[in-house]
């Protein structure tokens, strides 16, 4: 067991150094220099060259690497090429934002995917059933952007209704911050739902269909425990991982919904560094990221031991 | 002539032991009857058809062109133009029928290229297992560490735009390539795993112990008798992600960091720089969105049910 989480960590530990290495090569693919990209066409060279001694863009590709990597060892991702601000003092800034948006919507994924994908299988091929499974099947159809922007849209024109605008704190004021993240998180949560839902339900009736679910009730066992103690528990694993596989799409979904409704947090920022090839804000945004769903999943499989004492780790 | 003769007896005997041959028309039958028992499927089947059938006939269906300012600026849905004019005066029926072009597009070779990738992947790094399979597996897990949309995200910024001076045409078609291109490392790293366990189950099997035993080369193996044994798995993994892929497309577009403003795409057209129209003229929506929703669901349909009828192991269980 240790030895496993041992190796795991390792092999994330190497992941995300080749996660930094594809990102920053793939930023400095990227057309046109950034020193003419914010200082303009017109700088003087004098300035440019200042300009990119200050934020480590002299040298080669393999040079600028070591020496962004370098940085982070001491605690210091470099600063942003626009306004010259610690990337990391925004990175904490925004980071709340995100947080609550993904914290939200991956509850409602959790919460609504796995009840009525197990609901749907426990009445298989019921009214119930199929209106669950018509739903899903739009909800994995219809794009986030789409039913995002129609939130703002049908409130504003039947009521006049606007969410309250910005990000506010949710210790200060939890009401207006819970009615400005609740709507747009329950409805970016729909296609993971739908798409939990699905497996859950298909996982579920397979496990139903086995030789220890018609033990279990042979025993006379109450119908309640056989669901829950037989079927749920070895129903659980691939659900979990399918689950975490939702919280990359939510992160991703977090990008559009924090660029729809005007929100500050870190999918907006990047989405505005990318284009304006401001490498430090992106590397921070994407290691972040990449570190968030690898330690999930490295979490997700620790939890299988704890759900089936019979998967051992090796 | 001995190969005629005996093809001839071999053809005698079956007919003897009562085997018919079937006409082909029994064959047509044969193969349509999963799918008119299963009418989703079929449904799912006519609406991808008509997509890329109305991507390709574009400027034969749509009554205007996409790009020219035919009438007056946010024209409610009239007689002339049936779902009205946007703000710069352009019909949106015209603009959703070429806006099929782009989705059909990039969501067929995203798709392809994602497909094909991690089915060679899968198939090489299966078979030969060893250090080869750990390096891919590696440099896959890479790919997969990012959200879809983020990695495509960088991946177009990093492809870049061509250089001044291109005509529109040009522009956009290496706008689709990169896109298409970006869209398809998110789907590599799930195909290839896919493909991998389905080869992994088919290495072991007396048929490739057969063809080993009778000199076969390493790649007639792995694509003349894994590959034909994995396909199943490569068309059901097509069908399944292309509807996540067309909506990957629609969503950076929707962000403006995939075609160039004016040119007709679903996305572009429910963007976010449009809001103000939608407002008071909420029908510039209503067809990039209907038809971007339903494409997506006629391909999940079609998939759901490609895996139904390919994958037996799965039958009845969705």
């Amino acid at each position: 067991m240790t030895a496993y989480v041992a190796r795991r960590i390792l092999g994330l530990l190497l992941n995300l150094v080749l996660v930094s290495m594809f990102v920053f090569t793939m930023l400095r693919l990227v057309p046109g220099d950034a020193a003419t990209a914010i200082l303009g066409v017109n700088a003087n060279p004098e300035n440019v060259l200042q300009f990119k001694r200050e934020h480590g863009l002299t040298g080669s590709l393999v040079e600028q690497y070591l020496d962004w990597a370098g940085g982070i060892l001491t605690g210091d991702f470099g600063k942003s090429l626009r306004g010259n601000t610690s990337v990391t003092e925004t990175f904490l800034s925004r980071f709340p934002v995100t947080l609550e948006i993904v914290l939200l919507s991956f509850g409602f994924t959790v919460f609504f995917g796995v009840t009525s994908g197990v609901f749907s299988a426990l009445r298989q091929n019921s009214i119930m059933d199929i209106a669950v499974r018509f739903v899903a099947t739009l909800g994995i159809a219809v794009p986030n952007f789409l039913l995002l922007t129609l939130l703002l849209l049908i409130p504003a024109r039947l009521w006049g209704y606007a969410p309250p605008f910005g990000a506010t704190n949710p210790f200060d004021d939890p009401f207006d911050n819970l009615r400005l993240f609740l709507p747009p998180t329950l409805l970016l949560s729909i296609g993971s739902s739908a798409v939990l839902m699905r497996f859950t339900r298909s996982g579920f009736l397979e496990v139903m269909r086995q030789d220890y679910i018609r033990t279990a009730r042979a025993k006379g066992l109450a119908e309640r425990v056989v669901t829950i103690r037989h079927a749920f528990r070895n129903a659980l694993p691939p659900v979990l991982t399918l689950a975490g596989l939702q919280l990359g799409a939510l992160l991703g979904g977090s990008i559009i919904l924090e660029r729809v409704m005007g929100l500050p947090g870190l999918g907006s920022w990047a989405l505005d560094a990318i284009q304006l090839k401001d490498y430090p804000v992106v590397m921070i945004v994407a290691v972040y990221t990449a570190l968030n769903l690898m330690v999930i999943s490295l979490m997700i499989d620790l939890s299988y031991g704890l759900i089936d004492p019979r998967i051992r780790f090796g | 002539m001995a190969r005629d003769i005996r093809a001839q007896t071999l053809e005698t005997d079956f007919l003897a032991a009562g085997f018919r041959r079937t006409s082909f028309s029994e064959t047509l039958l044969a193969a349509a009857r999963p799918w008119l028992r299963r009418p989703l499927g079929l449904f799912g089947l006519v609406v991808v058809l008509l997509a890329f059938f109305t991507a390709i006939a574009a400027p034969l269906l749509s009554p205007f062109d996409a790009q020219t300012f035919v009438g007056a600026s946010l024209e409610s849905p009239n007689g002339k133009h049936l779902l009205g004019t946007n703000n710069l005066g352009q019909d949106v029926l015209s603009r959703t029928i070429y806006g099929a072009q782009v989705s059909m597009a990039v969501g067929f070779w995203a798709t392809f290229i994602g497909v094909a990738g991690g089915t060679f992947l899968g198939i090489v790094s299966g078979y030969f297992g060893g250090w080869l399979d750990l390096i891919v597996q590696r440099v896959m897990e890479v790919l997969a560490s990012f959200p879809g949309i983020m990695l495509a995200l960088i991946v177009v910024a990093a492809l870049g735009r061509p250089k001044e001076g291109g005509s529109d045409i040009l522009v956009l078609s290496w706008q689709l390539r990169s896109l298409s291109l970006a869209i398809s490392l998110g789907f590599i790293f799930g195909v290839m795993r896919v493909i991998r366990s389905a080869v992994l189950k088919e290495k072991s099997l007396p048929y490739i112990e057969a063809a080993v035993t009778l000199g076969a080369s390493t790649p007639r193996i792995m694509f003349r008798h894994i590959l034909p044994n994995v396909f199943p798995f490569v068309i059901v993994t097509f069908t399944t992600i292309i509807g996540a892929v067309i909506l990957i497309e629609a969503g950076i577009s929707f962000l403006g960091y995939g075609v160039s403003i004016g040119t007709p795409s679903w996305g572009l057209d429910l963007s976010n720089r449009n809001r103000e129209y939608f407002l008071t003229a909420p029908w510039v929506m209503a067809g990039p969105s209907i038809a971007l929703t339903l494409t997506v669901l006629g391909f999940n349909f079609l998939g759901d049910t490609l895996r139904d009828i390919l994958d037996p192991r799965l039958r009845g269980s969705r």
